[in-house]
């Protein structure tokens, strides 16, 4: 095991340098170093704190649901039909729009075997793409990019948006770029020799480097906060000119999720070579009073999402953006007597872009035999994943999450 | 870090030594830090008495005092028009709303104040484990009862906690006990009850937490205070973890107590807080049965903990990454500043530590997490402002943007570089294209007008508002690191690099940083025609680069770790 990551040795021995002055645009355009589809990037949505699937993507043509729903239900009347047994949510309009223009899928029934209530277990597997939960160095972004884009030198490559990033995005080999908001990603000094020096601050020599294995813990943590900070060195005028460069040409809503899909699209649209961002929202675990908080958490989801893909209209990324929307596990089938719904299992994942095989994917788990009162899940999500990687990014999903055949998001 | 050891191996136990890095460890870790002043009269007070230091009952002094904030009753409620109401009610908020910024305020003025750190620091950790966040209960006086809770058996009982948590408004609040009944329960408390509180995951079943939920009905509040709602609860027989029979609240905690993996949940828990690593399973083990044999009083424990060899062993000492908090605190002690204790709170959002609110009923996700490229750089943002260096303008400001600019701040590099013997200096030259490179991004030049809009942002909003307050107070950082250097008896620059170095950081700096830091302040004393040594004796041409060199010791990497 070397104890020092990749790419604070490529930094101290300036290797990265030299990849990262070659012109981005250029790359763009060319066939990529990892042999994966040129372009083409993932934005990942977590719905932190278990959506209620079932309120989202609304069986109404199941008489089971109206039964077991008796506050949260939505009458047939208001949801968006797509057809006679599925409508969705009321508040989500523009995603209906994006359902009829053929860029948006449903895959229904997402969970995995023997699933856990905890969030905390259901996000680690759901991370690490392993029913075990945590338990490899890398979440599955992190692999995706160790294994898919090898080669490809872009500091961006793996970008989170937030204050902490999820383990999915973790890596040692290619850690992400992560900040909350591009305007506070900056060191300020006061003069600029103070700058200078901050840039050397980042330095490792290579004795130094050879000499970490079986040093003291504290030299190790050393090491690896360098290999940020020479992260952050190279990102961060990068990553706010391309906010600033960004004008979209509608807003987005005021909010920070719509902040978010607003740094999302600038960061691709400039073509720095950003394979994946992945961002997050919360608020989604409803155990009471449901009904008006998820209708405000589906109006607040569908005005980001549809905010930004008018934004990729006309733009050269508009077909090389897939979005991906889960969250680590869908709610109880019946409601829990406080007006809300607890911890339960499977839901559908969300996939949208110009370039999705659009409509409903998988089966739609049965409401009367559930698994232990929640949604069987009828499709693994790592087969979503491996869809990612396979037919997405044309990659090879084996070393990445598995092989996971049967769902094919492209072509 | 002081890197002189003082070795009194007579004033501590058998075969335990006692040097200034050890010293300096436990003051990291139980207390908030400590200068090298502090760091030195511990190691001459020896083990023992540092160790009894910190149990040591702190100077009497008058807990802050808050309004409890109630609305009328709602027969009250009915006669009121609703314009009185809304008034009513938006008085409320904004009582609620100050109240809850003062208490964080407060807490870390107590943090930073050095007055009972161990308290202080046990406060931090349960509020990270029997965690409630503001996010979800806004009303101040749930949130001030909950941390007088805390405070009041941060060194005392688990038990009595535990006990108390499942009969705190605040707390029933935020895991939707108030909505859990007979005959419609709510699992959401005792789910968590289990998984983070007491027990750990694979230690109950789901039929356990259901039962446990029953339990819990009728634990509510009212005018934000706990109220047992004899009607709400369900008093029918039950089965949990193996007990059966009509269990209410009380014996449901009496149930967790009485599991083995409740003492190793709490033990592993602590263990891992205080040494920033995953104990083993032995180690787990040995703290369970202390935990136990104290009757699950935590000061025995903690005094265990700090006499206890591993605590100082190679693998934890130095490589715990500062949370915002320690690292905000721990900064301004051993900068030996009064910093505005809004700074202190503003400064632990922006980080991503906001108090009163961690991101997840877990808490927060501890150690390298709390590291991101963004937020790496912020902490040395915030170092600048305690100590003058930068202004908050500067710090949100995106001028270095404006065409040009880039390019001026970089173009600089390859020259200097090559003065600097530990640099790459080919390596400098091939970044810098780099950033220039990405001017290809767009052929339009990029204007002031257009940085307009990259904006501190939401996620950043709270934090900015309470850092603005620097602007309005007048704040000016009263230190003197000319006086400081010179006390420590640095003449050389290397003798002040290493003075300022060992001072402000936590753990010794490499050889490097030592050597960079040396060369950056020979270069701005020597770019103003100063004579090495001599240059201190004049503070006007001295103070302002010293405060420099603070601020870009905070900005390392070396400075995130403790």
């Amino acid at each position: 095991m070397k104890s020092f990551d990749r790419r604070t040795f490529l930094a101290a021995t300036g290797a990265l340098a030299v990849a990262q002055a070659i012109p981005s645009r250029v790359r763009a355009e060319q066939p990529t170093a990892s042999g994966a589809k040129p372009g083409r990037a993932l934005v990942l949505l977590q719905l932190s704190g278990g959506n209620d699937g079932l309120s989202m993507v609304v069986p109404h043509g199941d008489d089971v649901y109206g039964r077991a729903r008796t506050t949260t239900r939505i009458p047939t009347a208001e949801l968006h039909k797509l057809d006679e047994e599925r409508g969705l949510h009321p508040a989500l309009s523009r995603m209906r729009g994006l359902w009829d223009a053929g860029a948006m899928a449903i895959v229904e029934g997402c969970g995995y075997p023997g699933p856990s209530r905890s969030h905390f277990k259901s996000y680690d597997i759901w991370h690490n793409a392993d029913v075990r939960g945590r338990d490899t160095r890398s979440g599955w972004v992190g692999r995706l990019a160790e294994q898919g884009f090898a080669g490809e030198t872009a500091t961006e490559l793996v970008v989170h948006v937030g204050s902490t990033a999820p383990f999915s995005v973790h890596s040692q080999a290619r850690p992400p770029v992560v900040f909350a908001t591009p305007a506070t990603y900056k060191w300020t000094g006061a003069e600029t020799a103070d700058m200078e020096s901050y840039r050397r601050a980042a330095r490792m020599d290579a004795d130094r480097l050879a000499g970490l294995e079986g040093s003291s813990g504290s030299e190790r943590a050393l090491a690896r906060l360098r290999g940020v900070l020479a992260e952050a060195n190279a990102s961060s005028a990068r990553v706010r000119l391309a906010a600033a460069r960004h004008q979209p040409s509608r807003p987005y809503p005021d909010d920070e999720l719509g902040e978010s899909f607003r740094v999302a699209a600038a960061l691709l649209d400039a073509r720095i070579g950003t394979r994946v961002v992945s961002l997050e929202t919360g608020g989604f675990d409803t155990h009471s009073n449901q009904r008006a908080s998820h209708d405000r958490l589906m109006a607040r989801l569908d005005g980001a999402i549809g905010a930004f893909f008018d934004d990729l209209r006309g733009r050269s990324i508009e077909r090389d953006v897939l979005l991906v929307v889960y969250s680590e596990f869908g709610r109880r089938v019946q409601e829990n007597g406080s007006r809300g719904t607890d911890h339960g299992a499977a839901a559908p994942v969300l996939v949208f872009g110009a370039g999705v095989r659009p409509g409903l994917h998988g089966r739609h788990p049965s409401l009367v035999e559930l698994d232990g009162g929640d949604l069987a899940c009828t499709t693994d999500f790592r087969a979503v994943y491996a869809s990612i990687a396979r037919d997405w990014f044309g990659v090879d999903p084996k070393p990445i999450v598995g092989e996971w055949p049967g769902v094919a998001l492209v072509g | 870090m002081l890197v002189h050891c003082f070795v009194l191996l007579a004033a501590c136990g058998a075969d335990q030594t006692w040097t200034a890095r050890e010293a300096e460890h436990l003051l990291n870790r139980a207390a908030f830090g400590a200068s090298a002043v502090e760091v030195r009269a511990a190691v001459e007070r020896g083990r023992a008495a540092t160790i009894e230091l910190l149990f040591a009952p702190p100077p009497p002094q008058d807990p802050p005092w808050f309004e409890r904030v109630v609305l009328p009753d709602r027969k009250k409620l009915r006669e009121l028009s609703d314009e009185e109401f809304q008034a009513l009610e938006r008085a409320a908020r904004e009582t609620d709303r100050r109240q809850l910024v003062e208490l964080w305020n407060w807490w870390l003025q107590r943090m930073a104040s050095g007055v009972d750190p161990l308290r202080e620091r046990m406060v931090l950790f349960w509020h990270g484990h029997f965690t409630t966040s503001t996010d979800k209960v806004n009303r101040s006086w749930p949130i001030v009862q909950q941390h007088r809770l805390l405070r009041e058996h941060a060194l005392g009982s688990y038990a009595a906690l535990l006990r108390g948590v499942v009969a705190d408004a605040a707390m029933l609040s935020y895991l939707d006990n108030t909505s859990n009944r007979r005959g419609r329960p709510n699992e959401n408390l005792a789910r968590e009850l289990m998984e983070l509180f007491a027990l750990g995951q694979g230690n109950y079943s789901e039929a356990d937490v259901k039962e446990a939920a029953r339990a819990l009905t009728g634990r509510t509040s009212r005018n934000n205070e706990y109220y047992f709602d004899a009607g709400a609860h369900d008093a029918g027989e039950k089965a949990v973890l193996g007990a059966t029979g009509r269990i209410d609240g009380e014996q449901l905690v009496d149930i967790l107590l009485a599991q083995d993996a409740c003492p190793r949940w709490v033990a592993g828990r602590l263990l891992s807080w205080f040494e920033g690593a995953t104990p083993t399973v032995a180690r787990v083990e040995r703290y369970a049965r202390l935990l136990e044999d104290s009757d699950w009083r935590m000061e025995p424990v903690l005094r265990a903990l700090f006499d206890d060899p591993e605590f100082y062993r190679d693998e934890i000492v130095g490589a715990r990454v500062s949370s915002p908090v320690d690292y905000l605190v721990g900064s301004a002690r051993r900068l030996r500043l009064d910093v505005p204790s809004f700074v202190l709170n503003g400064g632990a959002i922006l980080l991503g530590q906001k108090l009163g609110a961690p991101p997840t009923v877990k808490g927060w996700a501890e150690g390298e997490a709390w590291i991101t490229t963004s937020t790496l750089m912020q902490r040395g943002n915030l170092a600048g402002l305690m100590l003058g260096v930068v202004t908050l303008d500067q710090v949100v400001s995106q001028a270095d943007l404006v065409a040009g600019n880039v390019l001026r701040i970089d173009a600089g590099l390859p020259a200097q570089a090559a003065d600097d013997s530990l640099g790459t200096a080919s390596g400098d030259a091939m970044e810098d294209s780099a950033t220039m490179g990405q001017s290809s991004m767009s052929d339009e030049p990029m204007t002031a007008e257009r940085l307009k809009g990259l904006k501190p942002g939401k996620a950043n909003g709270a934090a900015i508002a309470l850092l603005r307050r620097l602007d309005s107070t007048g704040y000016l950082p009263r230190a003197n690191f000319t006086a400081r250097v010179r006390a420590a008896g640095a003449l050389s620059d290397a003798e002040v690099a290493d003075a300022l170095l060992d001072d402000l950081l936590a753990i010794p700096a490499p050889a490097d940083t030592r050597e960079r830091m040396r060369l950056y302040l020979a270069r701005e004393r020597a770019d103003r025609d100063l004579r090495e040594g001599a240059w201190l004796e004049d503070d006007q041409a001295s103070e302002r680069i010293l405060r420099r060199v603070a601020h870009l010791v905070l900005s390392l990497p070396e400075a995130q770790l403790h």
